[in-house]
């Protein structure tokens, strides 16, 4: 088998040896598995050839963008062939207000690619990295869906190969356009070759405001208000005072004050917004600046994830979604918990979507501590799925959130999910024991047994 | 004639005579009142080898003549379940009328913003094209739905959030399929904050489009092309027909230089969604198209194996009928 994909793709483009184990894991880092080879097509026919050549001999394979997926979607835990899709970083067209990318694109470069007035709108904070195969598969948020929608409503269409070995390209028409059910599928269904994207005129003028609350309650009740005062804002981030903390160590400082903060950035009708979000941050006890130069501040919330290396070298992200009404709640008791249970948890999230991201540190080289981590992370997400919430917002199920799928859905659900990936995949290729499953696989260690089942 | 199948589907659901209005025709009519009637329905009509359609007002029917034997029409499902305007979304049965919809949100000052004249049900499954361009089709406000499969199945798909990565989007791609895959039974559609809104008649579109009008459309009636920005604040509103004859799809951006071209009655340009869609006159040849009405054969240019397997998970006795 490595022969034939030497001759494919050229014998550099083949790992095999120890080189394969970077390989092994995302950015959901608590778990690693072990490609039995590792493929990096170069282009779009190479692409086909080796994945025709793999699903032909019935072999199992992890497609993979630029693996900074958080939930493990991309860990082989079978021993799977993974094939790379970097190399596929082409713009095959920019034309009115679309472009068509190879899907190893960085998210950053489609805006980079685009006329200067046009922007590709789903900004997840890894842009710089992740690819656009990734971002489609794991339907990505980021700052600004709040208004622009995730990555979903920026998918006009999409180029394909199923397991049976053929290549689809989808007109980008409203009516029968299967594009819908690869977003979100989380490479379960066939590989994305290409990808045609949407791109929004820019705005003329973006105005941030930093909301600086003393308790948690204040600031959440802050966000809701600001819907029912009938502003939608092109973003609306909190930091919580933990996290802020932690920014405020690390080399993504900005100068915050040490409280729980909202970015709100706002991109229509500037004035109106304004005095109405600051009237908001009032009636909730909050104070606000309005910052002439705001990069510092988003550049603080973009690095809060990554700062968290200041006081931890390994974390779980968590990503669960409430309802907005709900944030107030579920924020006191994630505070709750983490007295209670002795955890730092930090809190830096997409307020304006519900879509809660609470960070909690482990140690990797004490698993009591990377269990404690899990169940905390349980209890949360558990406790967001009856408030009306979902288990995952925007990172996805992966290998990290199968068993909320059974908390989520019902039996029935569940089978009919089932029955799709069967059709599309009748052997069981692609990405196994991970994303929307039925059965649950037999978890090979303890920190499986952690992740997967109930105690 | 009193057929044995007309007895059983009496015994689950109130059954009426059948419709005949020249592109939708059935033998009988029923009216489920619950999901898990509803589920029966399709169930039955699977053990018996029916043909079902599925629909509301039964205003904007979209490609091939329908001659089923079970029409299901959603209209006694119409009640609005919840508003919610902390979270901007409502909660919403297949059935309900999307104009008498609107009216209620309104009095929450919300709305869906889309002008639709048949149920939130057809809506949904039509994913058609409004004059608020710039904010994309009905598909992508929709946050989540409960649908009935082909199997008779009842299921959850999606959620009220605006993020929702836990599942396959089932309720996102039955959006522009036409009940041909599985049916609405309940939405949950994403709203904004309610506007009013007029048009303006504007010489570069472009631009219109560029300074973020809520959208731009051009308008062909005998050969004269107006295009005019749809904004924010009252004032004069067009008439856009609802029904057309068919639709030209083109790269977004791309669609003054489509409705120059065309021969027809009367056409209008949906700029940036990429479709223009005309009454009257001749389709063009070497185009994309999508026939509207009367049409037979291929009419969504959307033969593909990926729908093929969808409808192989979703309806696999094949009991909706074959639109497409
Ligand atoms: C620091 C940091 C910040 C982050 N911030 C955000 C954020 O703000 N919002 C957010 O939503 N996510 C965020 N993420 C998560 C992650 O970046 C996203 O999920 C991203 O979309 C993954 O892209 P990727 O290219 O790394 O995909 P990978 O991790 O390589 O793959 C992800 C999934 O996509 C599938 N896949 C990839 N390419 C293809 C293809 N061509 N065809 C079929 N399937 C494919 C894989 O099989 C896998 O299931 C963050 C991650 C990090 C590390």
């Amino acid at each position: 088998m490595i022969e034939e994909l030497r001759k494919i793709v050229g014998d550099k483009w083949v790992i095999t040896g120890e080189e394969r184990k970077l390989y092994s894991f995302d950015g959901f880092t608590a778990v690693s598995g072990e490609p039995s080879v590792v493929v990096l097509p170069g282009n779009e026919e190479e692409a086909v050839e080796v994945l025709r050549y793999l699903f032909s001999r019935k072999a199992k394979v992890v497609i993979r963008g630029s693996g900074t997926s958080l939930s493990g979607a991309t860990v082989p835990l079978q021993g799977e062939v993974v094939v790379a899709m970097t190399r596929l970083n082409k713009v095959y067209s920019v034309e009115g207000y679309e472009i068509e990318v190879g899907p190893g694109i960085a998210n950053a470069m489609v805006t980079k690619s685009a006329p200067k007035d046009l922007f590709y709108a789903p900004d997840p904070s890894s842009y710089v990295v992740s690819s656009i195969g990734g971002n489609v598969s794991h339907d990505s948020g980021g700052m600004r869906v709040v208004k622009y929608g995730p990555t979903f409503n920026s998918v006009l269409s999409l180029k394909v190969i199923l397991t049976n070995g053929e290549v689809e390209e989808f007109t980008p028409s409203p009516f029968f356009n299967p594009t819908s059910i690869f977003v979100g599928s989380e490479g379960t269904l066939g590989a994305i070759l290409r990808a045609r994207l949407k791109l929004v005129p820019k705005p003329k003028a973006r105005k941030t405001i930093v909301g600086v609350f003393q308790t948690v309650g204040d600031a959440s009740r802050a966000v809701v208000g600001i819907f029912k005062a009938g502003v939608v804002p092109s973003a609306l981030e909190m930091m919580d005072k933990t996290s802020v903390s932690i920014v405020e160590r690390s080399r993504y400082k900005a100068g915050l004050p040490l409280a729980h903060v909202l970015l709100i950035e706002l991109d229509e009708d500037l004035e109106e917004s304004i005095a109405r979000v600051v009237k908001v941050i009032r009636d909730n006890d909050g104070e606000f600046f309005e910052p002439e130069d705001d990069a510092p501040y988003w550049n603080a919330r973009k690095g809060a994830f990554p700062a968290m290396g200041v006081v931890s070298r390994a974390y779980l992200t968590l990503d669960c979604n409430v309802p907005r009404a709900k944030l107030p709640l579920i924020l006191s008791k994630v505070e709750e918990m983490s007295r209670n249970k002795g955890v730092t948890i930090a809190n830096v999230f997409h307020a304006g979507d519900g879509n809660l991201h609470p960070l909690i540190p482990f140690d990797p080289d004490d698993k009591a501590s990377l269990r404690k981590a899990i169940e905390v992370g349980s209890e949360i997400t558990e406790l967001a799925i009856s408030l009306g919430g979902v288990p995952s917002g925007e990172h996805g199920i992966g290998l990290e959130k199968v068993k909320f799928l059974e908390r989520y859905y019902n039996a029935t659900d569940l089978e009919v999910m089932e029955r799709i990936r069967k059709a599309f995949d009748p052997h069981g290729l692609l990405n196994p024991c991970k994303s929307f499953l039925k059965e649950k696989c037999q978890p090979k260690d303890e920190v499986f047994r952690w992740l997967w089942e109930w105690d | 004639m009193k057929l044995d199948w007309v007895d059983k589907l009496s015994k689950v659901v109130e059954v009426k005579g059948g419709i005949s209005s020249g592109d939708v025709n059935t033998k009988v009519e029923v009216y489920p009142a619950t999901y898990e009637e509803f589920a029966e329905v399709v169930r039955l009509c699977a053990e018996e080898k029916l043909k079902a359609y599925v629909h509301g007002f039964n205003a904007h029917h979209i490609g091939k003549n329908v001659f089923a034997d079970v029409g299901i029409s959603t209209l006694r499902l119409n009640k609005v379940i919840e508003i919610s305007e902390e979270d901007l979304y409502v909660k919403v049965q297949a059935g309900a009328s999307f104009r008498e919809l609107k009216e209620e949100l309104k009095a929450h000052s919300l709305t869906v913003p889309f002008n639709y004249g048949g149920s939130v049900g057809g809506f949904a499954s039509t994913n058609l094209p409004s004059v608020f361009t710039s904010l994309g089709y009905p598909k992508d406000w929709l946050l989540g739905a409960i649908v009935v499969t082909g199997l008779g199945e009842v299921v959850k798909s999606g959620s009220t959030t605006t993020k929702f990565s836990s599942g396959y989007k089932i309720w996102k791609v039955l959006s522009g399929s036409l009940g041909w895959l599985g049916a609405y039974a309940e939405l949950n559609v994403r709203l904004l904050p309610y506007f009013e809104y007029h048009f303006e008649e504007v010489k570069d579109h472009e631009r219109a489009f560029k300074d973020r009008a809520l959208g731009v459309i051009g308008v062909k009636v005998g050969g004269e092309v107006k295009k005019f920005a749809v904004k924010k604040g009252d004032g004069e509103k067009l008439e856009i027909p609802e029904v057309f004859d068919f639709s030209i799809l083109t790269i977004r951006g791309k669609e003054f230089e489509e409705i120059e071209g065309v021969n027809a009655d009367f056409c209008v340009a949906y700029y940036g969604l990429g479709i223009v869609r005309c009454l009257g006159g001749t389709p063009p040849k070497g185009k994309k198209l999508v026939k509207e009405r009367g049409c037979e054969g291929d009419c969504f240019n959307a033969n593909y194996t990926s729908l093929k397997l969808l409808k192989k998970s979703l309806d696999p006795e094949g009991v909706f009928f074959d639109v497409i």
